[in-house]
């Protein structure tokens, strides 16, 4: 086998370099996001997240089959008198496959005496190699705890409202390839 | 030393080597490890390197991407306090700086007559400047009406309203250039 050394490799149309490594991130991507604020107050109750959190439309197409996916969640997330729990289940599906939950789930608990008082939740999982270079979705859903598991996405006041998205928080789902 | 052209590198395979989109071709990092104390809810920038506006990436075009990932260590002093980070960015020197509401994202903590606790907040965006050029970041802080101030990277387990960072936490902003093809 040939080995070719040069300080260099670049692409003829714009002079941009090329190259490859294992281990290196191949794509970052932002697969789906969610900006208003959203109440539910179906308790102990499992449901998807609003918008393309949950709706299973947000995914991404591995270049390499042998690829792995690092998953991240970044969840805004409220509180209101007096507490809260909730719970985050994570799931992908390749292509028009089944949908499967995997460890990346999250949870938060907030304990308060005020309305609008909120966390910002991020979460991460390293998916294995999946074997596909078909579409990769993912959704989250939820569920809350019994008796304090409403459900305040992206709600958040410095005021105390208990209403209202103040600082424009945006929750969202990302994931990155990893080269192997 | 020689310089090659081609519009595509492949193994024997056929799988291609190279930049695609979505690829992190660099990675910057600023982080801030003093404690820093801030009464009031106006709102007002990060101590140091996280406001002064000086963290900035190069990008190597307009076309690529810029992913920002931040963790804040918001300490907590008798009782609580909640905070909300804003996220900036200015194009150039010269540019304006304008809120990247993508990136926002707020804490709290709240355990009666407690000091010394300390929650690690973290976030996650990615936006397309349109720019080829230094992109400058900075962080502001907003408080709660009725909470306590601002206690970065204080922290201590002997519940004490103390400037010490006994655990050597850091405060990071980390910046990646994505590739795009177009």
């Amino acid at each position: 086998m040939s080995t070719l050394n040069t300080e260099k490799i670049v692409r003829p149309a714009d002079d941009r370099v090329l190259f490859r490594k294992s281990g290196a991130i191949l794509q970052a991507k932002r697969i789906a996001y969610y900006t208003t604020a959203y109440d539910n107050t179906s308790q102990n109750s499992l449901f998807d997240l609003p918008g393309d959190l949950g709706d299973g439309t947000a995914g991404i197409t591995p270049y390499f089959s042998n690829s792995r996916l690092l998953f991240t969640a970044v969840l805004q997330l409220a509180n209101e008198t007096t507490w809260r729990a909730n719970f985050f289940r994570t799931y992908y599906k390749i292509g028009s496959g089944s949908w499967v939950q995997f460890n990346g789930g999250f949870s938060s608990v907030m304990w308060s005496n005020r309305n609008g008082v909120a966390r910002t939740i991020k979460s991460t999982f390293y998916l294995g190699s999946l074997n596909t270079t078909s579409t990769v979705y993912f959704k989250i859903s939820q569920i809350g705890h019994q008796s304090g598991g409403y459900l305040h996405l992206n709600q958040n006041s410095t005021s105390g409202s208990g209403s209202g998205n103040q600082g424009s928080c945006l929750s969202a789902m990302y994931v990155q390839e990893v080269s192997q | 030393m020689a310089t090659l052209k081609t519009n595509n590198i492949s193994d024997l395979s056929g799988n291609q080597y190279g930049f695609r989109n979505g690829t992190i071709i660099q990675v910057r990092n600023y982080m801030y490890t003093d404690t820093h104390f801030r009464n009031g809810n106006s709102e007002e920038r990060m101590p140091n390197i996280l406001g002064n506006g000086l963290a900035v990436i190069t990008t190597h075009s307009n076309k690529n991407h810029i992913m920002l990932e931040t963790t804040i260590q918001s300490g907590q002093v008798n009782t609580w306090t909640h905070m909300l980070y804003r996220f900036y960015y200015k194009l150039g020197e010269g540019g304006s700086w304008t809120q990247w509401t993508d990136a926002n994202m707020n804490t709290y903590q709240w355990i009666s007559g407690v000091s010394g606790g300390m929650r690690s907040t973290s976030n996650m965006a990615i936006f397309d400047p349109n720019y080829q050029g230094n992109i400058y970041f900075r962080i502001t802080f907003s408080g709660n009406n009725n909470g306590d101030g601002l206690h970065i990277n204080k922290c201590n387990s002997d519940n004490e309203d103390a400037a010490r960072n006994e655990f050597s936490v850091a405060s990071t902003m980390t910046l990646s250039e994505i590739w795009q093809d177009s």
